[in-house]
Parts: structure tokens; C-alpha cells; sequence
């Protein structure tokens, strides 16, 4: 039987790694695009499960009055 | 409760990573094109963070829209990389409707003329939505009409796009017709009967000028019957 990774060891990889795509100048147009529609991917997922926004950018006041 | 919030899963890394790097993705001409539509995607979807949005604003109203119009125009730049800039705006521009005038700032201000520019493209419709809540929430802003100007600005434009030309596929204006009569009806509700009629005889006017005749004949038309309602 295959062993499930929890899913914050699989987030916290995926954060590292997009992280060490984007340390690579020039740019590798074609992953960074990929890393852009995981991105897209991961928010539709956390937008799909109701995660609460200050669940998803905790670092950051919300309510915004215009800057 | 969601079931990640319950088993607490460090998310904020990734968005964080993403959000720091906002300026980056629209600096690089490989990568700006996805990054407009990933942030337009996200954003409609769920607030992003202030300083996000606030470089997603900036970035829209630096002039990149009308440039990428421009590109597209010399068939330098195809049409979904233009639309997907230009989505963006709409998204930023639609999530802060009722706060574009109160206060009205310079950045506010370059988003509206950003909506404006758009209103007179080939992406005209997609605006509907932003002007007809524009109408409406500037009816609650102050005393002074502020939202007036704006509105003034963009009725010449979708009279323009609602006029019938040669070149035109006839589903699609039709389609057009149908949807813009919304948001005229939201901007007649908002503007005094002077400024609203200033300006469609501005438009019908400069319309008359043209080179057109079918179009000269239809507007000759709809100035006489408009003068006789008058008398």
C-alpha cells in the first residue's frame, strides 16, 4: 500500500522549489509560466475548499482601503 | 470549517513567494502574458493582499494596456495577450468600483482612463459590467457628480461601437446592442438631461462629419426627430 505524504510536507517542496526556479536569472520562461499555473492551481484548490483568506496570506492586512 | 484549515497547513510560503515576485512576472516579456491571466484569475476568485493589488494597479495603469492595444493593432502582439492585460484591469478596476472616486487618486484616476481606453476596443463589452457599477456607485459619492466626467467620457464611446458598420459581423453587434442598453440605462439615470444630451449630440455630430454616407443618413435622421421632440 502506498504511503500518503501529509500535505504540508508536499506544500512546504513545492514552495522550495518554486522558490529555486525563480533564484535562476535569466528566467526559464517556460517553467516559471508552469510555476505561475500551479500557482493558479493551488489558489483555485484553497479557493474550492473555503480556506479562510487570512489562512492564506496571514502576513498581510486585508480589508483594503485604497492604497 | 474546511479541512485544511483544520490540519493547519503552512500556506502562506507559497503565496508569499508569488506575491513577492508580482513585479517580477510582469517585467519579463515571457512571462507577463500568464501572469496577467493567473492574477486576474486569483483575484477574482479571493482578495489578494494590499500590496499586491496595489502592484497589480500600478503595473495596469503604467500604460502597459494601451501599449499592448497598439501591438495588437500592428499585429505585433496577438489578441489574448491583450486580453488577458486588459482582464486584468477589469478585475482590479471591478473589485474596487464603489472606491474609485471616494477618494478620487491619481492612481484611481489612471484606472479609470485605463476602463475608458478599454470601453472603446475591441474588448468593449467585457467593460459593461464596470460602467453599469460605476453609474451606480457614483450616485452615492458626494454631492458633486464626480462620477459625471467618467461618464461623459465613455457614453461617445459605446454609442460609437453600437453604431452599425459595413465591416461589422452582424450577430455580434447585435449581441452588443442587446447588452450595452443596461449600461445606458445606468448612465442616463445618472446624468442631468443637459450633460446627457451634450453629450450624444457631440457624438452625433462628429458622426455626421464622416465619410460614411449610410451612417450620415441614419444620423441626420435621428438629429431631425430629436430636434422635433425638442420643439
Amino acid at each position: 500500500m502506498r504511503s500518503v505524504r501529509p500535505l504540508q510536507e508536499v506544500s512546504s517542496d513545492l514552495a522550495l522549489l518554486i522558490d529555486t526556479i525563480l533564484q535562476y536569472e535569466p528566467w526559464d520562461r517556460l517553467l516559471v509560466g508552469k510555476a505561475l499555473h500551479v500557482y493558479r492551481a493551488w489558489a483555485e484548490y484553497a479557493i474550492h475548499e473555503e480556506v479562510k483568506i487570512e489562512t492564506l496570506f496571514p502576513y498581510e492586512p486585508f480589508l483594503s482601503d485604497r492604497y | 470549517m474546511s479541512h485544511f484549515s483544520r490540519i493547519d497547513i503552512n500556506y502562506s510560503n507559497l503565496a508569499e513567494i508569488f506575491n513577492s515576485n508580482v513585479g517580477r512576472f510582469f517585467a519579463n516579456s515571457g512571462t507577463i502574458w500568464t501572469a496577467a491571466d493567473v492574477f486576474s484569475e486569483i483575484a477574482e476568485g479571493a482578495s489578494l493582499p494590499k500590496t499586491t493589488l496595489q502592484t497589480l494597479s500600478q503595473i495596469v495603469t503604467s500604460g502597459v494596456v494601451q501599449e499592448s492595444y497598439h501591438l495588437y493593432l500592428s499585429s505585433s502582439l496577438a489578441i489574448d495577450a491583450f486580453s488577458s492585460i486588459s482582464q486584468l484591469a477589469i478585475t482590479l478596476a471591478e473589485a474596487d468600483v464603489e472606491k474609485l472616486l471616494d477618494p478620487l487618486t491619481p492612481l484611481n484616476q489612471k484606472l479609470l482612463e485605463v476602463m475608458v481606453f478599454l470601453a472603446d476596443t475591441e474588448i468593449s463589452a467585457r467593460t459593461f459590467n464596470f460602467w453599469q457599477s460605476f453609474a451606480e456607485a457614483s450616485v452615492d459619492v458626494g454631492e458633486s457628480h464626480e462620477g459625471d466626467f467618467w461618464l461623459q467620457q465613455v457614453l461617445p464611446k459605446l454609442l460609437e461601437k453600437s453604431a452599425w458598420r459595413d465591416d461589422l459581423d452582424l450577430e455580434e453587434l447585435s449581441a452588443y446592442r442587446m447588452d450595452v442598453v443596461e449600461v445606458f440605462e445606468a448612465i442616463c439615470e445618472v446624468l442631468e438631461s443637459e450633460k446627457l444630451n451634450s453629450a450624444v449630440t457631440d457624438w452625433l455630430e462628429s458622426a455626421s462629419l464622416k465619410q460614411d454616407s449610410e451612417t450620415k443618413v441614419v444620423v441626420f435622421v435621428l438629429m431631425k426627430e430629436s430636434l422635433m421632440e425638442d420643439s
